[in-house]
């Protein structure tokens, strides 16, 4: 590879997440990377809040107009990474980490959503903002008698307390107070608001007001002054965020805020007064001059009304990197690793290539990249041919087996009580194969769904073709639903959807299962009517279709209670453990694996340490599994029965020492991280932390990529098939694998990086 | 005539430029000047709580409004002095409890939950001022923290031929716990209540609210209005004009003043401030005139000194 395999120089991968962090993408901190690949949408974005950042205050003293800023995009297209980054650049700009926040909106409702805007903020920057107005009011009455200048410029400038003032020179504080709480009623253009904002200047009311402001049934100090309603109803909280706009945008004040994944906690547009509620809240951030940035799925702008979408000043679209972008950032990659810019051991065609099957997806192109600088420093030829980003493509993208699939689409099917036939043969000839037929009383013919690998390339779209052909060939007008367990190109997507009339169905997509049932249903429209049906023929076929969707309920009962019950086993299983383990406190200490935190980590760090031991424990569990067995209980014969079960399954052990060493290299780099914490340099250090301090860390980070990159982490993935050990314990999510699977990857993935922040975050205060 | 430079302004016992004026405790009853419209207010008191049968029959209460700074306080303690006076012309023992500093533990707190406090803390300040009877001393302390139970029995509890004037801490913008202590009182006691938070529409409340039980006083306290100022300056001159030597304020200077400041506390502050200024830096105290200049240099050294460093 280009002389670049040096047997005396370790390998570097400089698609390691933390690689390439420096240079382009997902930053999962506050951005410390500028965006250097930049498409059409991150440049309008920026310029958007660029202009709102510049915009000078208007003549009347009112604040310059604020903006809406939506940014829509599918998974991975880096919709997080530019609401961080933008946040980020507001921050610097405004010189004032409370007047620039992102918030993730994950699996939340929109009170969540709000209280977590408050938790950033905090009840001192609320009160602090609260006190600002009562020192320009203080300073404006003190203005008019001309008395104390001094003090005006002082309450100007927030270097002494507003109270302190108006104590030392006998104000009229009642008065004074007066006009804030009338100014903050008029600011928020509510009254209890005002009132409650207010409370915040007196000693005693901090917790009834901060408890009320998140969401609490209002205290009786509260009540006592008329203070009844708690803000807690989706309308109110849309209020609310509006309040917190107007009172950290007020004036020439520019606020900025995020809010990520937005469409999660979108309250539903069905509902007329929550419609209007929210075109409130965006007319609010306008009329404040603040600066809201919604992010979500492209599906969120179908679910905003017209009147909404108008309120949005900047609607900004995510895609994919281009072929040359991809190229671009294959450049810099290499560039900031090894300090000259190429694109060895891509080419030109295996950059498109990659492009391509990833959709230009940011997050996939990385990981894809990754993958294949790898497995081309492997390779005799040290180049990325492509073979390898098929193979890539289809380790990465196609993430289930073809059973787990197929039992996917069972289960649609029992859902919605359809009559079908699995691996069904319409005529002789392995292309005439389908995996469902499903038949309609109503129609004649049928609907085949046909599941497939990722189609890549010419062959793979040949013999996809043949199939469909086979299927219409052998059964007239039938319809066929095509599944695909991974990924389409761009080219034989389009040539399939001409083929089929419709879109092929990609596994991977959130809403499989409404599409597939969509699908099919869009198809079974489309067959031809029985001749002769009846209408009781109709009822009949309606009848048996809910006699199969009960049934398919009644399963769905006995698994829940199998479930039931192996929480009850587990229960038990898990209480003699604790006992055991409480019993183990007196006597022998817990082994040297088992240990949590290392002491003398900063809590930041340490929690990321944990997060991905505990995650890896949780897939692998052999401590927990190997105790149990040598318990000595009742449970332990049947125990060890499921080891030697564990021991046969393909792939188990192999697995297992992936993850041991992964284990190992994982504490010997917290031991080495915690080593660089407890240096002179950096407990001497006030400030900003010195280069060679700084390389210190990187290097130590870059020694752990090197360690792993020649870990086969994909072995790992017997463990996520197995049933967790502790499974019938857990929660019900817990038990999918598509969620254990993408638990461990998402920490595994860019450890390193986000250790490295977060232990310069916390070495040299003030970095943010 | 003595040859000592004085503060006009200073109140004597000194303790603090803010601290109200006390009539029932110092010798106070001379410091009065008719500003802010308390004159009249104070006359008003007078008339309507009459020859004082309504105190010792029923109970009264007194509500003091206005904002911070405009002699509320001190005209509620001289309403209660001339209580006092008029009630020990009678032979009747009225005794005036000050509760104001209860304030600071009740701040914050809920209505019903100031109530108690208040009550708990009133045992102890009637216990000192001998105002239980020795026979009901257990009873009232087992009570303590009931507020409907004592005040239901205060007269009861109180030896007889005494009358209670209670100051109560402010009520801040609470308007309900004004009406609460109207609608407790009972014989031989006067509640004396006061908040620079309640406008116009509390105190209709108010009086709605007391009105099938009691009639509330209600007195207002109002700012300086034009000829205050004069007043308040030509008395305290005449005052202490025997007690030694002190600048004049010129006419220029009244009018002035006049315009700047709004209550009476402002003004005492601001004047005790500038004199106590020229007696620490004029070489000619006693016979320069007081101009605008000095008082703006005697504020600015306050906000410079106290606040420079923070």
């Amino acid at each position: 590879m280009n002389g670049e395999r040096d047997e005396a120089t370790p390998f570097r991968n400089p698609f390691s997440t933390m690689a390439v962090s420096r240079v382009a993408t997902f930053d999962r901190d506050l951005g410390t990377a500028e965006v250097t690949v930049q498409t059409d949408g991150i440049r309008r974005a920026v310029a958007a809040l660029t202009g709102y950042l510049d915009a000078p205050p208007t003549r009347t003293g009112d604040p310059a107009p604020g903006t809406v800023l939506l940014i829509v995009g599918e998974h991975g297209t880096g919709k997080s990474h530019l609401a961080r980054y933008l946040v980020r650049r507001a921050a610097s700009r405004l010189e004032d980490r409370t007047r620039s926040l992102y918030l993730e909106a994950t699996a939340e409702n929109v009170l969540r959503a709000y209280q977590r805007l408050l938790g950033h903020l905090g009840v001192e920057q609320v009160r602090a903002r609260v006190s600002d107005f009562y020192a320009d009011i203080v300073a404006e009455q003190l203005q008019d008698t001309g008395l104390a200048g001094h003090a005006v410029e002082l309450l100007r400038r927030r270097e002494v307390e507003p109270h302190e003032v108006v104590r030392q020179l006998r104000l009229m504080e009642s008065e004074l107070l007066r006009r804030v709480h009338r100014k903050l009623s008029d600011v928020t253009e509510n009254e209890d608001f005002g009132l409650a904002l207010s409370l915040l200047l007196r000693p005693g009311f901090e917790t009834a007001v901060w408890g009320w402001l998140n969401g609490e049934p209002p205290a009786p100090v509260l009540t006592d002054r008329d203070i009844l309603d708690p803000i807690s109803g989706d309308l109110d909280v849309l209020e609310a965020m509006g309040v917190v706009a107007l009172l950290f945008g007020d004036r020439e004040r520019r606020f900025v805020l995020a809010i990520d994944e937005f469409d999660k906690i979108f309250p539903s547009t069905e509902d007329r007064a929550l419609r209007l509620a929210f075109q409130k809240m965006l007319e609010v951030f306008s009329k404040a001059g603040a600066c809201l940035v919604l992010c979500g799925q492209p599906d969120f702008v179908f679910s905003l009304d017209p009147g909404t979408a108008e309120r949005i000043t900047t609607p900004v679209r995510l895609t994919g990197l281009s072929a040359a972008q991809v190229r671009e950032l294959v450049e810099l990659a290499q560039e900031a690793e090894f300090g000259s810019r190429r694109l060895e051991p891509f080419s030109p065609g295996t950059v498109e290539y990659v492009a391509m099957v990833t959709g230009g997806n940011v997050r996939k192109v990385i990981r894809m990249c990754h993958a294949l600088y790898q497995a081309a420093h492997r390779d005799a030829d040290g180049l990325v041919t492509d073979e390898m980003v098929r193979e890539v493509a289809r380790e990465q993208l196609g993430p289930l087996s073809p059973d787990e699939i197929v039992l996917a689409i069972h289960r649609v099917l029992e859902r919605e009580g359809w009559s079908y036939q699995p691996d069904h043969y319409l005529s002789l000839g392995q292309d005439a194969r389908v995996d469902f037929w499903l038949t309609f009383q109503d129609r004649s013919g049928g609907c085949a769904v046909i599941v497939t690998d990722s189609v890549l390339t010419e062959a793979d779209a040949g013999a996809v073709r043949r199939r469909v052909s086979a299927v219409t060939g052998s059964a007239s007008g039938a319809e066929v639903v095509l599944v695909v367990n991974g990924v389409v190109a761009a080219e034989p997507a389009h040539d399939l959807r001409v083929q089929l009339g419709r879109k092929p169905l990609l596994h991977n997509s959130r809403s499989f299962a409404e599409d597939l049932a969509a699908a099919i249903r869009a198809a079974a429209n489309l067959l031809p009517g029985k001749p002769g049906g009846d209408r009781g023929d109709a009822v009949r076929q309606r009848i048996d279709q809910i006699n199969r969707q009960q049934s398919s309920l009644y399963g769905f009962v006995e698994q829940l209670a199998e479930h039931i019950d192996g929480l009850r086993t587990s229960s038990d299983r898990r209480l003699a453990e604790i006992q055991q383990q409480l019993t183990g406190l007196t006597g022998t200490p817990e082994p040297v694996e088992e240990r949590a935190t290392a002491p003398g980590l900063p809590v930041a760090v340490a929690r990321l340490f944990d997060d991905v031991l505990a995650a890896l424990e949780e897939v692998a569990q052999t401590g927990l599994m190997m105790r149990q067995t040598f318990a000595g209980d009742d449970e332990a014969p049947a125990a060890l029965r499921a080891v030697q079960n564990r021991q046969e399954s393909a792939g188990y052990l192999e697995a297992v020492g992936t993850a041991e060493i992964l284990k190992h290299a994982l504490v010997a780099f917290q031991d080495a991280v915690l080593r660089w914490h407890q240096s002179d340099e950096v407990l001497r250090s006030a400030g900003e932390l010195p280069k060679s301090t700084l390389d210190a860390l990187y290097e130590t980070c870059r020694t752990y990529d090197g360690v792993i990159a020649f870990l086969p982490l994909h072995k790992l993935e017997p463990l996520i098939h197995l049933t967790p050990w502790t499974a019938p314990g857990g929660t019900v999510t817990d038990l999918g694998r598509p969620a254990r699977r993408y638990r461990l990857r998402d920490l595994l993935e860019d450890v390193s990086a986000q250790v490295r922040r977060a232990s310069v975050r916390v070495a040299s205060p003030g970095r943010g | 005539m003595t040859s000592d430079p004085v503060n006009p302004f200073v109140v004597d016992p000194f303790v603090s430029a803010s601290q109200a004026l006390v009539p029932f405790k110092e010798d106070h009853d001379g410091l009065y000047v008719p500003v802010d419209d308390s004159e009249r207010q104070y006359l008003i008191f007078q008339r309507q709580l009459g020859d004082l049968s309504s105190v010792m029959t029923s109970g009264r209460a007194v509500l003091a409004t206005g904002d911070t700074g405009c002699g509320k306080s001190a005209l509620l303690n001289r309403c209660a002095n001339w209580v006092k006076t008029q009630l020990a012309q009678r032979s009747v023992v009225a005794k005036v409890v000050d509760a104001t500093r209860v304030h600071f533990m009740v701040e914050g707190l809920a209505l019903a939950e100031r109530m108690v406090v208040m009550c708990d803390n009133l045992f102890d300040l009637m216990d000192q001022r001998g105002l239980i009877r020795s026979e009901f001393r257990d009873e009232f302390e087992r009570n303590r923290r009931e507020p409907d139970r004592v005040y239901r029995n205060l007269d009861r509890y109180m030896p007889p031929n005494h009358v209670l004037i209670l100051l109560l801490p402010a009520s801040g913008d609470l308007w309900r716990e004004v009406t609460r202590y109207a609608v407790h009182a009972r014989p031989r006691v006067l509640f004396m209540l006061e908040s620079d938070k309640f406008g116009r529409e509390d105190v209709d409340r108010i009086e709605r609210e007391v009105a099938k039980w009691t009639r509330i006083v209600v007195l207002t306290s109002g700012r300086l209005v034009e000829g205050d100022v004069r007043r308040f300056v030509e008395a305290r001159t005449e005052q202490n004009a025997s007690r030694g030597r002190f600048p004049r304020l010129t006419d220029d200077t009244v009018a002035a003043i006049g315009k700047r400041l709004h209550t009476v506390a402002q003004l005492q502050e601001t004047l005790q401030r500038t004199f106590d200024y020229l007696m620490d830096h004029a070489d000619d105290y006693g016979d320069a005139l007081v101009t605008v200049e000095h008082i703006i240099e005697a504020t600015e050294h306050v906000s410079k000194d106290g606040w420079e460093s923070r």
